[in-house]
């Protein structure tokens, strides 16, 4: 099914004024996709997840499911979410405390008047699939957080919705289950072949699961693309600092142009930009711009060998050793870069040679106000 | 004497003080309403036990006690249930859907707490007779509902307010309407409150005097309260032995009903406690 958002309007009304929750949403979600909207707390994501399910009206705009318009602003259309046939998922998972589990799973059915016999049947299979068949006469209390997240999850699936939503699904989970159940719920997603709508604030979590991905900032969407669009070409700042562990580095570096060549100055030092860039700079505004560097296209004297000859000289602040690689923060003059390596050989107070590969570097215009996207 | 050995002691004696301290009203009516002889009050006669007085209040067709009782049951029952059934819904609406000037509501609700019942009478025995309610239970239920109403509305308001926002949505996307959410899901889980809400509108009715005293003229109507006070005796002494039989016989159906939902209650009201 194909999931269409049009001019997605949402304004929430409070005694300390109006606040504008999603701002002008549009996004088409194609048909079994795993899309993942992706924001820090507050921006609206949540929001959005409630207008699909119809759990809230939008103020304007519209939804379509395929060619079906299941809500509107402006033509006072609206669907109720069992008219949707919508299936959600949420954070608290939000089980019927007083049901058993069996109960629980079947409460949609019966709501639904099924058979009783179907009823059953139905259950069964979903518990199976989900692996709480054992489960099924317990009350939700004498659960774990894991099988109560399979609950939910059996819950929603039970009568084939058309949509699949989630709302942080693993966020209340501890780390290690959170890493399996990734992988479950992708698996399934894949198996019941549903569109799926999927919330997080993680974004490993989006990376490893979606196929596309919205990343929403104040209720706008800021990109939309595969994670590794999002990865590789970042829109913005914002994107850019969002997506990607340790975070990108954001360097507000003045650049001039000689002879054709474009230059940046980073600390006290200039570098000459490859040429391939030279496009991107000339279309700036100012001849100042945000320089994006990825940690780990950033590679050091001795330990790394593939130095551009373009060196600059820098000390070591902190090192975080993490096993697998090294997190080092450095200082070139007085600029602050976080850089990976592989090698562990470096300790604080150190003075290196540093390299930035200029060619895989992200180019943003300087924000009116300053760069806001480190937080 | 350490510390944890005195700790325990005074727990004891507190609680030894405040049980006797509540009881003993109690002690008093049972000896009372077990003793042969009226003249015990003056303490100058031995005690002999009796059932007399017991066998009196339910056999003497001519006291109405087991009017009285059924009566009370019926009014109390009656109240209880139109009161806590109208209260779930006003909590419902109140904590769940998007009302406007909720706030205000509530706080009028509250202001409604505020009439001292003496001041509302003179109207209400006027509405009552103009109705033709008098003697009726209606004259009783009508003013004890209205009047538990606020109070049970507010335990109701906190109590649903804490049930998680998300198992609404959850029973919405299920596919339940508003009145399905309430009935499977939010009365459900909001049990032991709804319970107890119950037991303190049944206990009040139970106990209400000065309504039941002007709105009811005879043992068609009359609940136990009044009932008991206007027990008199063949030349209009007043006969203790019989008022004491029978409030101890008026306490078993609340004895029961506490016993019963004790599990609920004390989770109903401790729940309560801790907000709001």
């Amino acid at each position: 099914m194909i999931l269409t958002l049009a001019g997605l309007t949402k304004m929430f009304s409070s005694l300390r004024g109006d606040i504008l929750a999603v701002d002008d949403v549009s996004l088409v979600i194609h048909d079994r996709e795993l899309f993942v909207l992706l924001g820090p707390s507050g921006c609206g994501k949540s929001t959005i997840l409630n207008l699909i399910a119809g759990l809230e009206r939008p103020t304007t705009g519209e939804i379509r499911f395929d060619d079906v318009i299941v809500a509107s602003g402006r033509r006072k259309v609206f669907l109720s979410p069992k008219e949707r046939n919508v299936a959600m998922v949420f954070q608290s998972y939000a089980l019927y405390p007083h049901l058993s589990v069996f109960e629980n799973i079947a409460f949609p059915l019966r709501i639904g008047k099924q058979g009783a016999t179907g009823v059953e049947e139905t259950v069964g299979e979903v518990a199976a699939m989900l692996e709480i068949s054992d489960l099924l006469r317990a009350r939700p209390a004498e659960l774990s957080g894991g099988q109560r997240q399979r609950v939910a999850i059996a819950r929603a699936i039970v009568r084939h919705p058309k949509v699949f939503l989630l709302d942080e699904p693993l966020s209340n989970l501890d780390a290690r289950l959170r890493l399996a159940m990734r992988g479950e719920l992708k698996n399934l997603q894949r198996r019941l072949g549903i569109t799926t709508v999927y919330v997080t604030h993680d974004q490993v979590e989006a990376m490893s699961l979606a196929d596309r991905i919205a990343v929403v900032r104040q209720g706008r969407i800021e990109q939309v693309g595969t994670p590794d669009e999002l990865y590789n070409k970042p829109a913005n700042p914002f994107v850019a600092t969002f997506i990607g562990s340790p975070a990108i580095n954001l360097l507000e570096t003045a650049f001039a142009e000689e002879n054709g060549v474009f230059f940046v100055v980073v600390g006290d030092q200039k570098l000459r930009m490859p040429d391939e860039k030279s496009e991107e700079l000339r279309r700036l505004s100012r001849n100042v711009c945000l320089l994006g560097i990825r940690p780990e296209h950033i590679h050091l004297d001795r330990l790394d060998r593939r130095l551009s000859g373009q060196r600059l000289k820098g000390r070591v602040r902190a090192v975080e050793p993490l096993g697998r690689e090294t997190i080092l923060h450095l200082e070139i003059d007085d600029s602050r870069l976080t850089a990976m390596t592989s090698g562990g050989e470096l300790k604080q107070g150190d003075t290196i040679e540093v390299d930035l590969d200029l060619k895989r570097a992200h180019i943003f215009e300087v924000p009116a106000q300053g760069p806001r996207a480190r937080q | 004497m350490n510390e944890e050995r005195m700790q325990r002691l005074l727990t004891l004696a507190t609680s030894g003080f405040l049980i006797v301290f509540c009881l003993a009203p109690f002690v008093f009516m049972a000896v009372i309403s077990l003793s042969g002889s009226p003249e015990f009050l003056s303490g100058q006669t031995a005690f002999n036990a009796t059932f007399g007085h017991y066998r009196a209040i339910i056999t003497t067709p001519s006291l109405h006690f087991i009017d009285y009782l059924r009566n009370s049951l019926a009014v109390s029952a009656v109240s209880a249930a139109v009161s806590t059934l109208i209260a779930a819904l006003a909590a419902y609406s109140l904590t769940r859907l998007e009302l406007p000037g909720r706030v205000l509501i509530l706080f009028l609700i509250l202001c409604v707490t505020m009439f001292p019942q003496i001041s509302l009478i003179g109207f209400l025995f006027k509405l009552m007779t103009w109705l033709g309610w008098i003697n009726t239970y209606g004259a009783l239920i009508f003013p004890y509902v209205a009047w538990v109403l606020p109070l049970s509305v507010w335990i109701l308001v906190s109590y649903f307010a804490q049930l998680p926002r998300e198992l609404d949505k959850a029973a919405l996307i299920d596919g339940c309407t508003r009145w399905q959410i309430l009935r499977k899901v939010i009365a459900p889980v909001a049990l032991p409150g709804i319970l107890s809400t119950a037991l303190l509108s049944f206990i009040f009715a139970f106990n209400e005097f000065m309504f039941a005293l002007l709105f009811t003229t005879d043992h068609r109507a009359r609940t136990v309260p009044v009932g008991i006070a206007l027990f008199q005796g063949l030349h209009g002494e007043i006969p203790w032995g019989n008022i004491m039989a029978a409030s101890i016989v008026s306490i078993v159906p609340l004895l029961i009903l506490a016993v019963a939902f004790q599990r609920h209650i004390i989770q109903g009201l401790t729940r309560g406690a801790v907000k709001g």
